[in-house]
């Protein structure tokens, strides 16, 4: 790790940093508010989620609208906060590799005695503090706001939904990661990543409906994270090691590529 | 001149460096040795950046080698490059910095604490420390890049375009830098495209074109080889034809009052008669970096 790259790194996106964390806790806020409204209508609103298809009921998890747990799965961690956290991911690891080659930067950087492998993972372990970060401040956001707004959810079982969220958000980051080491392109990291996390929700959604979707969800990294459904079940701890395993390799891969290319 | 007697610092043994087909450089063969100022000339796209490059570690070979203080510079980059100072020829800074800022941030990479000496730097090419580097002109950015590549007193400095951007005052002072680096005993390999500032600084020349390296000579026996021309001016008008029978000169012309020609090697004889013939001006032209080249193909098309 090289410290003055780390710290420089996490200076130069405070804002973005502080944008995220924003946006995660208005979120939030805006959900638990609303809660004791669905809550006191709960008979209502169990019809009116039993009201929706069927399929749209099983893409959305909706099956316990009116409970805390249930709600809160449906609201957020079905869908809202695992895209979130892809965007970070995705947006973060495009420029893992590529910021400093395309502002030219890169140029004197890599003049000094620094190691491009040591490089890498230091804008690796950036990228990951953020998503910890923002992990953090999702479950102490909720820890803090649910008794506020009368929702009652076990501590550790947020924890769990909270840290699956963050690893969605890691295993598609570290796609982008390895398509900016091998390309050098921003945009082209972007691009792909981005495909593939949509692709990987679409199957994700319809896997409940569609056979062949069904079949190859298993190899699905949201399947492994958002599909093990933490808050209702705690942390899985099989899928979460095959989401890690599948970022480690990942990026190792990535640092590897990075060595061995011409930094132009 | 014992230079045979001094280290090679730089080794570049037929070092060939294709991108997607095109070619950076070809099969390019070169030493240089401590305490030597190496001028790489060509013009834009000659392939003196990708040179540079091959030599930090920042592109990788097609094929060939490059040896920098003995070491193979794929084996040991990283402690190699502790020792070399490196000047980009394409610039890109970080502009939220602070100039200050930015020289700290480049020290606690290298593990260095050296603010005393790139501060003297800083002072002496008049550029403000605590100034946002956003902020500053092309040229005050060069003297960033000088300062920080300078400022750890490297024993081997790569300077692509050192002077581009700089004004005329500043390109005196970085001169000086240049010359008391040299006495230090480092070694500096420097990139331009104008041939005056190559001859100023250097020692020997390496004159690319199209990725090859199409000679390398000492500055004094490479500008003894192209021809310069010559305006002589005198009182009344004057026969061409002694001047044309001297040696070294050709393409004399005279119109009116003024005899043109081109010189090859020394210039005394030539000098002497003109004097003898009442000449009351003399105006020299070096030679351009096109003279150069058109020397360079005559020789080798002759050659061949």
């Amino acid at each position: 790790m090289l410290l003055p790259l780390f710290l420089k790194t996490i200076r130069d996106h405070t804002r973005g940093i502080a944008g995220w964390v924003t946006g995660i806790l208005a979120l939030i806020a805006v959900q638990l508010s609303v809660y004791p409204t669905v809550r006191d209508t709960t008979s209502r609103v169990t019809d009116f989620a039993d009201s929706f298809p069927e399929a749209f009921k099983k893409i959305f998890r909706m099956d316990e609208y009116g409970t805390p747990v249930g709600y809160l799965s449906t609201e957020l961690f079905s869908a809202t906060l695992p895209l979130i956290f892809i965007a970070v991911g995705v947006t973060w690891g495009a420029r893992v590799a590529t910021d400093e080659i395309e502002a030219g930067t890169a140029d004197i950087l890599f003049s000094l005695p620094i190691s491009r492998r040591r490089f890498l993972i230091t804008r690796i372990a950036a990228k990951v503090g953020v998503l910890a970060l923002l992990g953090l401040v999702l479950w102490f956001a909720l820890v803090l706001g649910a008794p506020v707004a009368d929702l009652s959810v076990s501590v550790g079982r947020v924890a769990a939904a909270s840290f699956s969220t963050m690893l969605t958000g890691l295993t598609f980051g570290s796609v982008g990661v390895l398509v900016g080491a091998w390309s050098g392109r921003r945009s082209m990291s972007l691009g792909i990543s981005l495909t593939v996390a949509i692709a990987a929700f679409v199957v994700y959604s319809l896997a409940p409906l569609v056979g062949f979707m069904k079949d190859i969800n298993p190899f699905n990294p949201m399947q492994w994270t958002v599909g093990a459904e933490s808050l209702k079940n705690g942390v899985d701890i099989g899928y979460s090691l095959i989401a890690l395993a599948f970022a480690v390799v990942l990026m190792t891969a990535a640092v590897l590529v990075f060595d061995r290319r011409d930094i132009l | 001149m014992n230079d045979s007697q001094r280290p090679i610092v730089v080794d570049v043994r037929r070092a060939t460096k294709r991108y997607n087909g095109n070619v950076g450089i070809d099969d390019v063969s070169l030493d240089v040795r401590g305490g030597e100022v190496l001028g790489l000339l060509g013009p834009n796209g000659s392939g003196k950046t990708t040179l540079l490059r091959l030599m930090l570690g920042m592109l990788k070979f097609t094929s060939g080698c490059i040896s920098i203080f003995g070491d193979d510079i794929t084996a040991n980059g990283r402690a190699t490059r502790s020792r070399i100072g490196y000047l980009p020829g394409d610039l890109a800074l970080y502009d939220q910095q602070t100039v200050r800022q930015y020289l700290q941030f480049l020290m606690r990479l290298r593990r260095l604490d050296v603010m005393t000496s790139a501060l003297a730097l800083c002072s002496r090419l008049k550029l403000d420390p605590s100034r946002r580097i956003g902020d500053l002109s092309r040229g005050t950015k060069q003297k960033v890049a000088v300062v920080q590549a300078f400022m750890h007193e490297p024993e081997l400095l790569l300077l692509d375009e050192p002077t581009s951007g700089l004004d005329p005052i500043v390109q005196r002072e970085f001169e000086l830098l240049v010359d008391e680096t040299r006495h230090r005993g480092a070694t500096i390999v420097l990139s331009s495209h104008v041939l005056a500032e190559v001859e100023r600084l250097a020692d020997r020349v390496a004159v690319m074109r199209e990725g090859r390296l199409m000679v390398i000579d000492d500055v004094l026996m490479l500008k003894s080889r192209f021809a310069r021309r010559l305006d002589l001016e005198f009182e009344s008008s004057v026969d061409p034809a002694p001047f044309a029978s001297l040696p070294g000169v050709r393409a004399v012309n005279v119109a009116r009052r003024t005899l043109t020609c081109e010189v090859v090697g020394p210039e005394t004889e030539l000098l002497r008669m003109a004097v003898a013939h009442g000449v009351i001006g003399i105006h020299a032209h070096d030679p351009s970096l096109d003279d150069v080249f058109l020397t360079l193909f005559d020789r080798s098309s002759h050659a061949a």
